[in-house]
């Protein structure tokens, strides 16, 4: 799906970036090399001047290469069908830049995860403090910097047991913790709700509870061929998507060819991801409403797509079918018939129930209306996926900046402006079928080509940028590729790490017991996530409160 | 001491059989009718289910745990209480025998005790602070109050209808039947299904939101204390509604009349009872696997609207209609 004004809008792209310092194609994006101090200005006419989308931030210790730290910052400009990688040298001795978040309040999280692990300073962020490293980290030691080693233990003293606590809303209000372990967030979390009897008025995240480390991992002792399965092991969910990320990102920096079939492959199973994916959370959100019989049919209507899933790859999830260059696993003939048995069956079982559910008042009013998203906090927080689209932003990585087999194939992009947890709800359910309908379209297209293409030399240092549309919003991998068959710099960003900080907007003033609905609303992945603090509150009016007293509640009222 | 004989022997004859028939074989009964319910349940969410006895194995596995909560001395008595209670509720209505224990006001006294495990566990859950179980409580609070004004709205109807304030005259079906009275009991048979804590008025304990609620900080056997005392309440109020509708004494005398056998009429009238308490449970279930879980001022507008309806009743009750 081109669009026919591709080519002015880069003109435009490019003579902007251009005006900033030296541009350079790779593949989908525009890699363009600038000074730290422009940085902010780049990002108000990338985001608000151009109308793109902040994606992400990214910290890469560079010392042993050419002496400095680089900065870069990722933009997603869909009417261009390009990103823009703005890369900013920053001095070793002391490595600072300007920070972007006072422009794009989405950046918060981005800029802040760098600090922690690359240890770059921002100059006038709003809220300097730690995301991902637990408070008693010590300071000066950030992991992703080269001189860490990837398999140093830290001793590290006492426990991390302890929340950002606000005190004079705790003596206002009564503390509702949501977490960390909790029936309806199924992983490590921390939402801490001031509650007015039964109305929240303030909202504070704790996660990053799990971090993983997975980039060290993979930029210390891995392959580049290697990385695709450890990528594919950051969700649970929607790994397929990280892998295929990752695959592409290393195929634009290296330039390397994907077989047509490759592409098709890829396509079918991201989809059949997704619809798993998207049943599964219509499964999960009736549960969170209490309504047991609806999550049970989505999720019998969803195991024959698992099945599906396991005779095309081998496994119901983590499908490991992608490697640099195409994929390992063929669709054989007698597949597509069944596949597209299965398929039209979950279409009209889908359709059929879903029409029940939403007959039903008591479920519907439950969703109504509840966790409202502004278009404009959705641009200024930079949602990705089904909860920007419910919330009436026009984006899909898969039309905007077509990958895998998308550009060849025809499918609709829901948008709703209602911004609540309806209209999710209804974006999730449409892009089902129109995900049925794209699997549809792929198996009965298969071109006849080669698998996988392995006739590729590993260049050390070229930058790729890899984006695709996760069940769950943009999903997009940075790769550095490095010295001898390894990966120099990696980082995946997974589409909740830029929805989580709106679940916060959603919850001020909604009754406490939509709270479990509106955080499930957004299909939190947390451990695609994992590790973080949001927090907009004066430093000086915090104190810290133990995981024990907050259990035992000692501080109520 | 010349007495005692006689009074034990009053206590042998009649008090330890009828409490053995009339209030434990109910009481044994609840955990199963609630396997039932799960059953039925599961099989309306395309589930296999859990065998009938399934409750019964979790009751006995929460009571193999013995006592091991701690906290408050009314958070840990909270639990002994509201089943004694619910026990001694079940027995001032008519079960499985036509008889019941009988006295003067024993309608307000009912009314009262049906409302005690709620406010004792609320109690309970609020000394314990913690936030989720208060929320719980505070959730439960507002719907009891809720319950038991329409309830006692629609008690004072039959009360003013059948002008007798003990229960055995207000709960047998027999005439006057007038337009309030069957009103009033449209109202209770719709206050036996929400008060019974099920979806979508299963708010206090929400599971998805407050992770158990009224019922989080509970464990062991004292966890399964409320949940039995939660059964034994549902299975009073499915009484409360089946005394409401079956006319004991009629069809005993009826069976009377025509079998030599003089205590048949008591044995069909008790196998009648079962039967409708099973039909009610499965009926029950049915409803509950169509339903979400409802936010409380959405329950509480329900709720409202009941309260102007059980008014009316008592007005029309009031003018003799």
């Amino acid at each position: 799906m081109q669009h026919s004004w591709v080519t002015n809008g880069c003109r435009e792209l490019v003579d902007l970036l251009s005006r900033y310092g030296s541009v350079e194609e790779v593949g989908n994006a525009y890699l363009v090399k600038v000074r730290a101090e422009d940085l902010p200005e780049v990002a108000n006419e990338l985001q608000w001047g151009l109308g793109g989308y902040y994606s992400t931030s990214v910290g890469a210790d560079f010392r042993p290469i050419d002496g400095t730290y680089k900065l870069y910052h990722i933009f997603s400009v869909p009417q261009c069908s390009r990103y823009v990688v703005t890369q900013a040298s920053l001095p070793p001795s002391l490595p600072k830049a300007p920070s972007i978040t006072p422009v794009i309040p989405g950046a918060n999280w981005g800029e802040r995860e760098v600090r922690d692990m690359v240890g770059i300073e921002f100059e006038g962020h709003p809220e300097p403090k730690r995301l991902v490293l637990p408070h008693n980290w010590p300071e000066g030691i950030h992991p992703l910097r080269k001189d860490f080693p990837y398999d140093r233990k830290l001793i590290i003293e006492g426990v991390d047991d302890e929340v950002e606590h606000v005190d004079e809303l705790a003596r206002k209000y009564q503390v509702v913790p949501i977490g960390p372990y909790h029936p309806a967030l199924h992983e490590p979390e921390y939402f801490e709700l001031y509650v007015d009897g039964e109305v929240v008025v303030e909202a504070r995240y704790k996660g990053f509870m799990v971090h993983r480390g997975i980039e060290k991992v993979a930029e210390s002792r891995m392959t580049l061929n290697q990385v695709p399965f450890i990528a594919e092991r950051i969700c649970g969910i929607c790994g397929f998507t990280h892998s295929c990320c990752y695959c592409q990102a290393v195929e634009s920096a290296l330039r390397i060819e994907v077989p047509e079939r490759a592409k098709y492959v890829r396509t079918i199973l991201l989809e059949i991801e997704r619809i798993h994916s998207h049943l599964l959370w219509m499964g999960v959100a009736l549960h969170v409403l209490g309504f047991d019989t609806g999550f049970m049919a989505y999720w019998r209507i969803r195991e024959p797509v698992m099945r599906l899933a396991e005779e095309l790859t081998g496994n119901r999830k983590t499908y490991g079918a992608n490697v640099v260059g195409g994929v390992r696993w063929d669709i054989r003939e007698d597949h597509v018939e069944k596949a597209l048995r299965i398929l039209r069956r979950v279409r009209e079982e889908c359709v059929a129930l879903t029409e029940k559910v939403l007959k039903i008042k008591e479920v519907v009013s439950r969703m109504k209306g509840v966790g409202y998203l502004s278009r404009e906090d959705a641009r200024r927080i930079c949602v990705v996926g089904p909860t920007a689209r419910a919330s009436g932003l026009d984006i899909d990585v898969r039309r905007d900046h077509p990958y895998a087999a998308y550009g060849e194939l025809d499918f609709r992009v829901p948008v709703r402006d209602e911004g609540d947890v309806l209209a999710r709800f209804l974006v999730r359910y449409e892009e089902v079928l129109e995900s049925v309908s794209i699997v549809e379209q792929a198996l009965q297209n298969l071109p006849k080509t080669p698998l996988i293409n392995e006739d590729y030399e590993v260049v050390p240092l070229r930058i790729g940028v890899g984006a695709t549309e996760a069940p769950r919003g943009e999903d997009v991998h940075l790769v550095v590729t490095g010295l001898g068959n390894k990966v120099y710099r990696w980082r995946p960003r997974a589409p909740s790490y830029n929805n989580i900080p709106a679940t916060l907007y959603m919850l001020k003033g909604a009754y406490l017991a939509d709270a479990p609905i509106i955080i499930a609303s957004i299909d939190p992945c947390f451990s695609c996530t994992d590790h973080c603090l949001v927090i907009d509150v004066r430093s000086g009016s915090s104190r810290f409160v133990s995981f024990r007293e907050l259990v035992r509640g000692g501080y109520r009222g | 001491m010349m007495d005692a004989a006689p009074l034990l022997n009053v206590l042998i004859k009649y008090w330890l059989p009828f409490i053995a028939i009339n209030v434990v074989i109910p009481a044994l009964l609840a955990p199963l009718l609630d396997g039932i319910e799960r059953r039925v349940r599961a099989r309306i969410q395309c589930r296999r289910g859990p065998p009938i006895l399934q409750t019964w194995y979790d009751l006995v596995k929460l009571f193999r745990k013995g006592a091991v909560t701690g906290g408050p001395i009314i958070f840990r008595l909270a639990p002994y209480i509201a089943f004694t209670v619910s026990i001694l509720t079940l027995s001032l209505i008519p079960t499985l025998l036509n008889a019941s224990l009988s006295f003067l006001g024993d309608t307000i006294v009912f009314m009262y005790l049906l409302a005690v495990p709620s406010v004792i566990i609320s109690i309970g859950s609020i000394y314990t602070g913690s936030p989720l179980a208060s929320v719980g409580s505070c959730r439960e609070v507002s719907l009891w109050m809720a319950y038991e004004l329409v309830f006692a709205l629609s008690v004072a109807t039959l009360a003013i209808d059948r002008s007798s304030l003990l229960l055995r005259n207000i709960l047998p079906p027999y005439p006057p039947l007038h337009p309030s009275t069957i009103l009033a009991i449209a109202i209770i048979a719709f206050l036996t299904y929400a008060e019974g804590g099920r979806l979508p008025y299963e708010i206090p304990e929400a599971e998805p939101e407050l992770a158990g609620g009224i019922v989080l900080e509970y464990g062991g056997a004292e966890l399964g204390l409320v949940k039995y005392a939660l059964l034994v309440k549902r299975i009073t109020l499915s009484t409360l509604l089946i005394d409401l509708i079956l006319p004991r004494t009629w069809l005993t005398s009826i069976l009377r009349s025509k079998m030599w056998f003089l205590g048949i009429g008591q044995v069909v009238v008790s196998a009648t009872y079962i039967s409708l308490l099973v039909i009610l449970s499965i009926t029950y279930s049915a409803i509950e696997a169509l339903y979400g879980r409802l936010r409380l001022d959405q329950a509480l507008s329900v709720l409202k609207k009941s309260v102007i309806i059980a008014g009316v009743a008592v007005l029309a009750a009031l003018m003799g209609y």
